[in-house]
């Protein structure tokens, strides 16, 4: 309450100055002489200003400075060929680009993992079915292509881009998961930060969260759990999600065809099922889902309802 | 994408974008100079070499960005430069050519004595004071709007205002 006296003590004649507070007002607040002396010296201000710039002659000084500094720097003036060389270096940089970008190929078959170490120490795990495409100048360039689904454990440094068909993924040092086949993209962030780009959306991961892209919907959640995903363990673990993309993890771990009514596709099944054994894998799935399978041929199995 | 984003920081570098900033600003902040340096030389060689750095930067900086660069850039030239000696004010008020001044030769007399004082007393004011004090007054800017131009906050430009009020009253005292 002091203080707010205080204050409004100390810049009363702006307010007044300002209108906001009426000459009536000021009267109260000084003596008859000082508020004399301030009428007064308002309008005395307000009789006179200040004379006005030449304005042509202002900007042509200017214009004349400009070219003074222009000429004081002889870069300038080799701008053309400037810009012809970096053109030229641009092109030469990309021909060389299309000539070893991606050159590197690493492809995994069905029931398969493998682990890769890159040239900067960063780490990606594969899982079935996937292939991964990276430069080999990977230390300057730390871009890759991934279809299908991978790990990766990804040392401190410049950015980091997993390119997908269905979108980005762009971190700086972490670990995080992402599985993009078909349609499907999903990404876990195991630790760290990243930065996920779906049809020109993009979404920040932390540690934890995970995001998924399925049939237009976006879906979001959170794991407690930062070790590394169970398929690397020899275990397919799923939350909340859609059958379609249970059944594909399957025939690339068990390498066969399963067929389902499509209404099936969109069923939700959150569990998990073992590399190992065919048998309890497709127990794993049918018995919390309630569905019947059979063995219709060679690495050819029906479910229904 | 990129081209798009590119186009309007590109515009200042136009010659005819360069001059409309010119027209708008350029008077506000050489008066501003002048109130700062009370010298109208210092003043303008300032102001035309903010517009000079203006122009250097022109692909980096957007047209309604120009303001407020310039005034930064001229208040980081002027503390580049030495300071000057105590300098008088050399520049003069001029009455407002209305015209309608029908007073005693007396009256006119005192008017400008009270003038002179008032000039002298405004060059003595510290310098925060009289840029914000004549900003307000002959720019006609309000405390808001200079207090964004210099970066400071309303009442401490409210503050100053009073405070220049206070000095300049002892002038009009002895009236």
């Amino acid at each position: 309450m002091k203080m707010d006296n205080a204050n409004n003590e100390n810049t009363f004649l702006a307010d007044w100055l300002d209108g906001k507070i009426t000459d009536a007002a000021l009267r109260e607040k000084v003596s008859a002489a000082d508020f004399e002396a301030y009428l007064k010296l308002r309008e005395t201000l307000g009789l006179y200003q200040i004379a006005d710039p030449d304005m042509a002659q202002q900007y042509a000084k200017i214009k004349a400075k400009r070219i003074a500094a222009n000429n004081a720097k002889p870069v300038r003036k080799i701008r053309p060929y400037v810009y012809l060389s970096v053109a030229a270096s641009l092109l030469l940089f990309f021909g060389f680009y299309q000539f070893f970008a991606f050159a590197n190929h690493l492809q995994t078959g069905y029931g398969e993992t493998t682990a890769l170490t890159l040239a900067d120490g960063s780490v990606v795990t594969l899982n079935a079915q996937s292939k991964v495409d990276y430069p080999p100048l990977f230390k300057y360039n730390r871009q890759l292509q991934l279809d299908g689904e991978a790990y990766f454990e990804v040392q401190k440094g410049s950015q980091f881009t997993v390119a997908t068909a269905l979108g980005e993924v762009a971190v700086l040092g972490t670990k995080f998961n992402v599985v993009a086949q078909d349609g499907f993209f999903e990404v876990v962030c195991l630790d760290g930060r990243v930065k996920v780009t779906h049809n020109r959306q993009s979404t920040i991961l932390t540690k934890g969260e995970a995001v998924r892209f399925f049939k237009q919907r976006q879906e979001e959640w959170t794991q407690n759990s930062n070790r590394e995903p169970d398929w690397i363990g020899g275990e397919s673990t799923f939350k909340n999600t859609p059958l379609q993309q249970v059944i594909r993890q399957f025939e690339n771990q068990y390498h066969c065809s399963v067929q389902y009514p499509e209404a099936l596709g969109n069923i939700r099944f959150t569990g998990s099922f073992t590399h190992r054994n065919l048998e309890t894998a497709l127990q794993s799935i049918c018995i919390p889902l309630q569905l019947q399978h059979t063995q219709t041929g060679n690495r050819k199995i029906s479910l229904a309802q | 994408m990129h081209q798009r984003n590119l186009q309007p920081e590109t515009q200042l570098c136009s010659e005819s974008v360069f001059k409309t900033v010119f027209e708008s600003h350029f008077k506000l902040l050489r008066n501003f100079l002048i109130f700062k340096f009370k010298d109208v030389e210092r003043a303008e060689d300032t102001a035309q070499n903010a517009f000079v750095v203006l122009w250097e930067n022109c692909a980096m900086i957007k047209p309604e960005q120009a303001k407020s660069f310039l005034f930064t850039t001229a208040i980081r030239l002027s503390l580049n430069l030495i300071k000057h000696d105590k300098v008088v004010l050399n520049f003069e008020l001029q009455s407002k050519s209305n015209g309608t001044h029908h007073e005693s030769p007396e009256f006119l007399l005192l008017e400008s004595e009270l003038k002179k004082r008032l000039e002298k007393a405004i060059s003595d004011l510290p310098e925060k004071q009289r840029t914000v004090f004549l900003l307000n007054r002959f720019e006609n800017q309000s405390y808001t709007q200079i207090a964004a131009l210099l970066d400071l906050s309303v009442k401490t430009v409210e503050k100053r205002m009073h405070l220049a009020l206070v000095s300049l009253r002892q002038v009009v005292k002895n009236v």
